[in-house]
């Protein structure tokens, strides 16, 4: 049975429509990524799993419980949810300790206070906070600050973890470390956990399963891989990873490749939408996936190198042909003139 | 909170808010008194008093004083509010507090206190005579009125100017450094323009209250034949041998009509002053602006109005309280004395007042407060129509004059005879004084209410702790201190408070403010200078403790 | 907690010890008893604190079983608050003693005054009882008080003609100096401008000086002579004589006259409230300002000029008929002086002093 079941969620603020009909089901023990720049739902839709917004629209379940019928009016308020929220800013009561901040939810239960005790120090223990049980808010580092709030949310076992972008406010040094440990903790519970996050990559290392968001509707679900090396339409193609962009007119269709033609261009790419030969198209390849190559060939294209930008681990290339403006990577420092661009065709896509 | 118990909040609200208003609109319908047996309905009133020419004269009196105080304190409130704000200003941080002090001040103490000090027989007026051989100014006149209202009312308009100027980004004002514009160039083109809903509201502010002295013109107003509404209705008291309460009542609706359209103005300036005022970016170091040559005038300008407006008054009370007997060809030291405070202590009714002033700025106060917040909770994060209701609610009170207040409770409690054993305890003071604060204190409740992020009551909520829990644990805590500087400041107020308890006035409800007023009425001025000193002595203490708690006097 | 218990424990037994030594004080007579039972009494008066202290101090040396409320008010605002609980039903005044003897007068003509005879009425004279409600307490002349210091010994009037003729003679001198009672706001006031017309027949002729010399007009005795005393005015007119000998004890700068032409003379007016708690406990009170020890303590501690004929001294009845003789001209406890009371009537007095006063 799956932990959360969420069927149509409408939800509109004033004249905006947030979120137009999102449906998806959480399975036991799976970490599902919300993923969706700011404005695209993805915080309104956790909210209104955790009871702290009501959707216009749409059913709720947890772990077959019925926690939201928007057609019936049935509403279990927030706090008898019994589920676990990591809030963006960690929400630490700054005038509780950090063991009072972690206990709160047992006290709330009326859990005995020995039971209470191990189990928060059984919690901050397995965080790493062992030696902070003392310690206030405002004496902890960021860092420190959400792995309480993930402890505060954890130690009554809920059935599902619910995470607005945990990360986010950390440094982006700490995102590296914090989101593999992350990952490992949760998997560690065994317990299901829907997360929200605006960053591809984060959502791509973390999540088991990826819900792509966009105004209100979900564009693309699936594995990270599945996602990112797959796309099955443009927004989730271009919102993914670092792209570039062919604009052009598809010259031939020959089943389920194309041939995109432009300004004294043309590559054969990829067909991931239904289109006719004579229409417009747009082809997209991963910036990774472009090569620098020693001579002519298949898909390979003669282009001027206009810029070269040093970004420390690697160069970037801004190479030009015709209308054509393409980004390449490579490891070494080029001089001006020709080059040749491979340009692989499975990997290009046309939409 | 639920629902239920938030809508009866607002309903208790509604309750002591229409009730006193509802029997003064009745009364303004009747031919006489509401209990005289013989009132009936009639519009006799309305007639009488539109058609008085001394209801006009007060009228225009009225509007010349709102005018002109705001005139004066305005422009420089907020000049002051630049130079403590913006520049590096000498002694700024001592400076501050004794800015605000004349808002703790009783307006009756100030006035009386002007009277000894700068009065035709004042004791600098005195002093001047020996030096130039007259006294070049007159205190009793409208325009002695005006600058004295207008000198009192600049800490208003310097609170809000300068919290405003506070939120500024100090970027702005260095790019125009940059582009060479001196000091006072930038204050006028660029920092000001900037607060400028600030000091519309300030300015709105400022003439609302100017509707609502009473303490003012009735010692300084009167000598000269100066009326205002106020002091109009205090004479209505008992112009024709009998109550005329029904006349009090229209003048009083006058005073609601004038002043209600104001509130309302205010609370829309109030508003996009929000959302001007936070301009500033990340780290907003305060930078100060340099005033160079400036920066001893200006000291001096501060120092001078401080002197004009605290100092003089505050030493002619005291002078007065430890002289037996002052005026033209009087030896100052041959007539020191502290037989007025030792005859204090022979007047129960006075010793009395002293206690309950005390009784009812502490615990009233603290009783006032917690309704504040109980209030303030049921409104806080709910989002329906009583919360718009609860706002236009409590500019009700806003609109009145303390003393309609007072006198409104006083036909409550004389009107409704299950409460009426009640008129003579503290209780009917603390219900009207609470009445007359209410916008004051829910504003500084919900100030610190704000300051509650939404993410830490959610998480609570999350966690499994119903709302009520969540109040105890999370929302209540966290406002601590907020709530205990509220009571502090309501604390102050209620001490200073003197024109809302006159006609509750009695043995049980007397307080110092309303004493100093009635015993105004019989010229026991030595009592009132003892009195006085005590006051300005409790509210320094408690200014004292307020500022030592670091208590932000901004509301 | 147990040293809590202990003082609650003392304090309780003291209260009690307390309690049985004044009842043992108390007197035996009907009333006295049923007072004793009633324990308290209210009074709303205008006599300033200050003068009635001594009374209160006296009477309670006499009856210390009452606990005595005492307001002091303005004359109107005893006038007001009366009418106010009465009709509202929630009475708390026992008696009111008021100095604005057409106000009082007025409210018991209406019915509010409870008849009682008291034992005291032989003393006084018969112009001072109206119908065994009303009673006048004291008999006080209409004086003038000036600066000793600042107003030259020639500028002093020795009567109201002389007030007319130094205000015309000395413009300048007198310029804004004069104090009076403002007729409109205050009941006293009122009362006395409106004698002053009956009785002098240049009473307009007083008013327009006093309306050209810039006069200020106040609603209290205590504000007048306050500002007399502080040199601002030189001069205050109809000031009830005993005010300004109370302040003649603490500034001997204070001066008085009694003005020579006539003298109006004042009488404190007390009544009964029919509605009163504490009907026997006023009864009391009454006969105590009335009897000759409460006038003799008025007299020589209050300062206030007594009614009754056999009080010594010169702060008394007797003690101004030899001063003045046929000038004193009181003002009898009835009901003619609330014909200048009739609305009308007032409006148009208030007309004319207004225009009077206008410089």
């Amino acid at each position: 049975m799956p932990d959360l079941i969420a069927e149509k969620i409408e939800k509109q603020l004033g004249t905006a429509q947030i979120l137009r009909g999102v449906s998806f089901q959480l399975q036991e023990r799976e970490i599902l990524a919300l993923l969706g720049a700011s404005g695209s739902g993805k915080t309104t839709l956790l909210r209104s799993v955790a009871g702290l917004e009501q959707p216009d629209g749409g059913k709720i379940e947890i772990r077959g419980k019925l926690v939201f019928d928007a057609a019936s009016g049935f509403e279990v308020p927030a706090e008898q949810r019994g589920l676990g929220l990591v809030f963006q800013s960690y929400a630490i009561w700054p005038h509780r300790s950090v063991f009072e901040n972690v206990a709160y939810g047992l006290r709330v239960r009326h859990a005995p206070e020995a039971e209470t005790r191990q189990k928060v120090s059984a919690v901050l223990e397995r965080l790493g906070l062992g030696q902070l049980a003392d310690r206030y808010a405002h004496q902890l580092s960021g860092g420190q600050q959400q792995r309480v709030a993930l402890a505060r949310a954890m130690v009554y076992n809920p059935p599902v973890l619910l995470l607005d972008e945990p990360l986010s406010n950390l440094d982006a040094k700490l995102r590296e470390d914090a989101r593999a440990w992350l990952r490992e903790i949760i998997k560690q519970t065994e317990t299901s956990a829907l997360y929200v996050t605006h960053d591809q990559t984060e959502a791509l290392a973390i999540a088991d399963r990826v819900l792509l968001l966009d105004r209100g509707l979900i564009q693309e679900e699936g594995a990270p891989e599945q996602i990112y090396g797959a796309p099955t339409n443009r927004f989730s193609a271009e919102f993914m990873g670092s792209n570039n962009r062919l604009a052009g007119s598809l010259a031939e269709v020959a089943g389920e490749r194309g041939r995109l033609q432009g300004e004294g261009w043309t590559v054969w790419g990829r067909l991931r939408a239904t289109k006719k030969a004579g229409e417009a198209a747009t082809g997209l390849i991963r910036v990774e996936r472009l090569r620098l190559s020693d001579g002519p060939g298949a898909d390979h294209l003669r282009m001027r190198l206009s810029s070269a930008l040093y970004l420390g681990e690697r160069w970037e290339y801004l190479f030009h042909l015709g209308d054509l403006r393409i980004r390449v990577w490579g490891e070494e420092r080029l001089s001006e003139g020709e080059y040749w661009v491979s340009v692989p065709e499975p990997s290009l896509w046309i939409f | 909170m639920n629902r239920a118990l938030r809508s009866l909040a607002v309903i208790g609200v509604g309750l002591v808010v229409f009730g006193p208003l509802g029997l003064i609109i009745y009364q303004s319908f009747l031919s006489e008194a509401f209990f005289s047996p013989t009132a009936h309905l009639s519009l006799e009133a309305y007639r009488y008093v539109l058609a008085d020419s001394g209801f006009h004269s007060a009228f225009g009196t009225s509007l010349l004083v709102s005018l002109g105080m705001t005139l004066i304190s305005v422009p420089l409130g907020s000049l002051l509010a630049f130079l403590l704000a913006r520049t590096d200003l000498p002694g700024k941080k001592w400076l501050e507090p004794w800015l605000l002090v004349p808002i703790f001040l009783s307006p009756v103490v100030l006035a009386f206190g002007y009277v000894v000090a700068v009065g035709p027989v004042g004791f600098f007026s005195l002093w001047a005579k020996a030096w130039i051989g007259r006294v070049p100014w007159n205190l009793y006149s409208l325009f002695g009125l005006v600058l004295i209202a207008g000198l009192t009312h600049v800490p208003h308009a310097f609170l809000y100017v300068s919290s405003a100027l506070r939120s500024l980004d100090p970027a702005v004002e260095e790019a125009a450094r940059v582009a060479g514009a001196g000091v006072w160039r930038i204050a006028l083109t660029v920092s000001l323009p900037l607060v400028l809903p600030s000091i519309l509201f300030s300015a709105s502010l400022i003439f609302l209250l100017g509707f609502e002295l009473f303490g003012l013109p009735l010692v300084l107003g009167d000598p000269a034949g100066l009326l205002v509404l106020t002091t109009y209705l205090y004479k209505l008291t008992n112009l024709l041998g009998v109550p005329s309460y029904h006349l009090m009542a229209v003048v009083a609706l006058s005073i609601v009509a004038l002043t209600f359209p104001l509130v309302y103005l205010q609370r829309r300036l109030l508003r996009t002053a929000g959302r001007f005022a936070v301009i500033g970016g990340k780290g907003q170091a305060f930078r100060p602006l340099p005033l160079g040559a400036l920066r001893w005038p200006a000291v001096f300008l501060l120092v001078l109005w401080l002197a004009v407006t605290v100092l003089l008054p505050l030493v002619g009370v005291t002078l007065r309280s430890l002289v037996s007997s002052w005026g033209e060809g009087v030896k100052l030291t041959e007539v020191l004395t502290l037989d007025h405070f030792r005859e204090l202590t022979g007047y129960p009714n006075l010793v009395r007042g002293i206690v309950n002033t005390l009784l009812i700025g502490a615990i009233g106060g603290a009783l006032s407060v917690a309704f504040y917040a109980i209030v303030g909770l049921a409104a806080h994060r709910w989002q329906t129509r009583w919360v718009s209701f609860l706002d236009y609610l409590v500019m009700l009170p806003r609109a009145l004059p303390g003393l309609i207040v007072g006198l409104a409770f006083l036909w409550v409690f004389l009107f409704f005879k299950p409460i009426a054993p009640l008129r003579t305890t503290l209780f009917s003071l603390w219900i009207a004084y609470t009445v007359v604060w209410l916008a004051y204190g829910l504003r500084l409740i919900s100030a610190s209410l704000l300051q509650v992020k939404p993410e830490l009551e959610e998480a609570a909520r999350v966690t499994g702790a119903r709302q009520r829990l969540v109040y105890r644990d999370v929302t209540l805590p966290l406002i601590r201190f907020g709530l205990i500087g509220s009571w502090l400041l309501i604390f102050m107020m209620f001490v200073r408070e003197y024109s809302t308890g006159v006609y509750l006035l009695g043995p049980g409800t007397e307080v110092i403010g309303s004493l100093i007023v009635s015993l105004w009425g019989t010229g026991a001025v030595d009592l009132i200078s003892a009195l006085s000193v005590i006051e300005v002595g409790l509210v320094g203490v408690i200014l004292f403790i307020a500022l030592r708690l670091g208590v932000s006097l901004h509301a | 907690m147990k040293i809590k218990q202990a003082v609650a424990c003392a304090l309780a037994f003291g209260l009690v010890f307390f309690q049985s030594y004044r009842t043992d004080a108390a007197e035996s007579s009907g009333t006295a008893s049923a007072a004793q039972k009633e324990g308290k009494l209210v009074l709303y008066s205008s006599t300033d604190s200050a003068s009635v202290e001594p009374l209160l101090q006296d009477f309670k040396t006499l009856y210390p079983f009452l606990q005595v409320e005492y307001n002091d008010l303005n004359t109107t605002e005893v006038y007001n608050r009366f009418i106010a609980e009465t009709a509202a039903g929630s009475g708390g005044a026992d008696l009111l003693w008021s100095s604005a003897m057409d106000l009082q007068l007025q409210l018991a003509s209406k019915g509010h005054a409870l008849t009682y005879a008291s034992p005291e009425i032989s003393g006084l004279p018969k112009w001072a009882v109206w119908q065994n409600q009303a009673y006048g307490t004291t008999f006080e002349p209409v004086s003038i008080a000036y600066n000793k210091r600042l107003l030259p010994a020639d500028a002093v009037p020795q009567g109201h003609a002389d007030l007319i003729r130094l205000i015309k003679e000395k413009p300048d001198l007198f310029k804004e100096k004069i104090a009076t009672f403002d007729p409109e706001k205050s009941g006293v006031g009122f009362l006395m401008m409106t004698q002053d017309a009956k009785m002098f027949p240049q009473f307009w002729d007083l008013a327009k000086a006093l309306g050209s010399s810039g006069a200020k007009v106040y609603t209290s005795t205590g504000a007048m002579l306050e500002k007399v005393g502080s040199g601002e005015h030189y001069l205050a007119y109809n000031i009830i004589g005993s005010y300004v000998l109370l302040r003649q004890k603490k500034d001997p700068s204070m001066g008085l006259v009694l003005p020579k032409d006539y003298a109006l003379v004042f009488s404190r007016v007390a009544f009964i409230s029919k509605t009163a708690r504490h009907p026997n406990a006023a009864k009391l009170f009454l006969d105590y300002i009335l009897s000759k020890r409460g006038q003799t303590v008025m007299s020589e501690k209050s300062l206030i000029y007594s009614l009754r004929s056999d009080v010594p001294g010169n702060i008394t009845a007797a003690g101004l008929t030899k001063e003045l003789g046929k000038a004193l001209k009181p003002i009898d406890v009835n009901t003619d002086i609330l014909a200048a009371l009739e609305q009308n009537k007032r409006l148009e007095f208030m007309k004319q002093w207004q225009a009077a006063l206008k410089r």
